[in-house]
């Protein structure tokens, strides 16, 4: 892409801890890190040695909680791939909107049992939106639009050439977005949450279809697909202060959906 | 001198009382010795089958020193990493009413001990009996299902769930889940 005038050859990754690097994919120099989210836990990247810069009061330590940190465990953007569209030149990412407060615990090791250690709670960032599907500009290195959403953006996003955006929420929506403006053209509820990846090929018959598999799980959906209970904030490593309304939003699925795209 | 004496009344009158249950420590006593417990009571038939209670074992629900043991080994042993404070996580949650292999403290015993399909280790050999007795009662304690007056009030971790001296309790459904997975 174009890096300040010249074409770079670079390497463009929004990470879990907030920031979206710009990375020289021959050098491996970090060009540029610049925050897409609300970030409490670190200060910025030092673009010298491309090492994050902790807050000293957010760094975690036994038996103390710290509270306010931004983003959360699962990231400012968990694994939930984006997409990039070569005609827009935008990358099209789910991301969420999550802080937490934490305690570190002493932990034994045992095989065969979870090695952690941690006492976590989670809780929405600033804004009303838990998450969002966020268009961002990497030349410009700004976000453009984004489309809110109430819940983690938990499935990952494909754009097509006819600039459409797809991607689905927890609450089992499958949204059509427009790649330039950001409108939602079209939204199909299926019967559970959507944390899959569309797909869009031409069939045979030569017409285009989007598919995409429904059916609710993953780690923001665990309280619903593993019925846990949500009178426990540390439930599912701490969703359980946020997301004991999806199981009335949501039931558990698991249903592969086509659609047939316009001629 | 009359405050002391008031002390020692109270003191021997509270030894007198069935009441003190909760007061007990059994730092040296026998683990209760375990018989064979099923995981369902759901019989053909009709009527469930009950479950066979150990009279020993159940005190462990009543009393103070065992449910507060059971929650410091609780975290000890890691029970935390897959149940969470109740609530589950890769594991089931143990707060609510669903047991799928019995909810009675006699068959949380056997879990513990056996182990159970899709991840539950079995623990036997690991841990001492006495403390799966303890650890049972704190189980049993996060559904609201111990002695009120024996269960801790309050926890000096992160506050999680609502203190178990307010968590209702949960009946022990004699049905198989609805959900299996």
């Amino acid at each position: 892409m174009r890096w300040e005038g010249k074409p770079r050859k670079v390497v463009v990754r929004p990470d879990r801890n907030g920031y979206m690097y710009v990375i020289d994919r021959l050098s491996g120099e970090v060009l540029a890190a610049d925050a897409y989210a609300y970030i409490t836990a670190s200060e910025g990247v030092d673009l010298k040695t491309g090492r994050l810069i902790y807050k000293p009061e957010k760094i975690p330590s036994q038996g103390k909680v710290v509270r306010e940190v931004c983003p959360n465990s699962p990231g400012a953007k968990d694994w939930t791939p984006s997409s990039f569209s070569k005609r827009t030149g935008l990358i099209y990412m789910p991301h969420n909107n999550m802080c937490m407060d934490w305690e570190i615990k002493p932990v034994s090791y045992i095989a065969g049992t979870g090695y952690l250690g941690v006492n976590a709670r989670f809780y929405p960032g600033p804004g009303d939106h838990v998450g969002e599907m966020m268009a961002w500009d990497p030349v410009a290195r700004r976000k453009l639009w984004a489309v809110p959403e109430r819940w983690p953006v938990w499935s990952g996003t494909a754009v097509t050439a006819g600039d459409v955006v797809f991607y689905g929420n927890l609450e089992g929506w499958f949204k059509a977005v427009h790649a330039r403006t950001g409108e939602v053209l079209w939204q199909y509820r299926t019967a559970s949450g959507i944390i899959g990846q569309p797909t869009t090929f031409r069939g045979p018959d030569g017409r285009q279809y989007v598919a995409i598999l429904s059916g609710i799980g993953g780690w923001a959906g665990a309280m619903v697909s593993s019925e846990l209970d949500e009178r426990d904030p540390t439930t599912a490593k701490g969703f359980g202060n946020m997301v004991g309304e999806l199981k009335k939003q949501s039931g558990i699925g698991g249903m592969l959906y086509v659609f047939a795209l316009p001629r | 001198m009359f405050s002391r004496y008031l002390v020692s009344l109270l003191l021997i009158g509270c030894s007198l009382f069935a009441g003190c249950e909760r007061e007990k420590r059994a730092f040296h006593d026998e683990a209760p010795a375990m018989n064979d417990v099923s995981p369902t009571s759901f019989r053909a038939g009709g009527t469930p089958r009950p479950v066979v209670k150990n009279a020993q074992a159940d005190e462990y629900e009543r009393n103070a020193f065992h449910i507060s043991e059971g929650k410091r080994y609780y975290e000890w042993y890691n029970c935390y990493s897959c149940h969470a404070a109740g609530g589950g996580d890769i594991g089931p949650p143990l707060m609510d009413d669903k047991w799928r292999y019995g909810g009675e403290i006699e068959q949380i015993y056997s879990s513990i001990v056996e182990g159970r399909p899709n991840g539950m280790p079995s623990f036997a050999g690991r841990i001492p009996e006495q403390q799966v007795w303890e650890i049972a009662a704190y189980v049993r304690s996060m559904a609201g299902n111990a002695a009120k007056d024996a269960v801790p009030s309050r926890g000096d971790e992160m506050k999680n769930t609502k203190p178990l001296t307010q968590i209702p309790h949960t009946p022990v459904r004699g049905d198989p889940p609805k959900t299996e997975r």
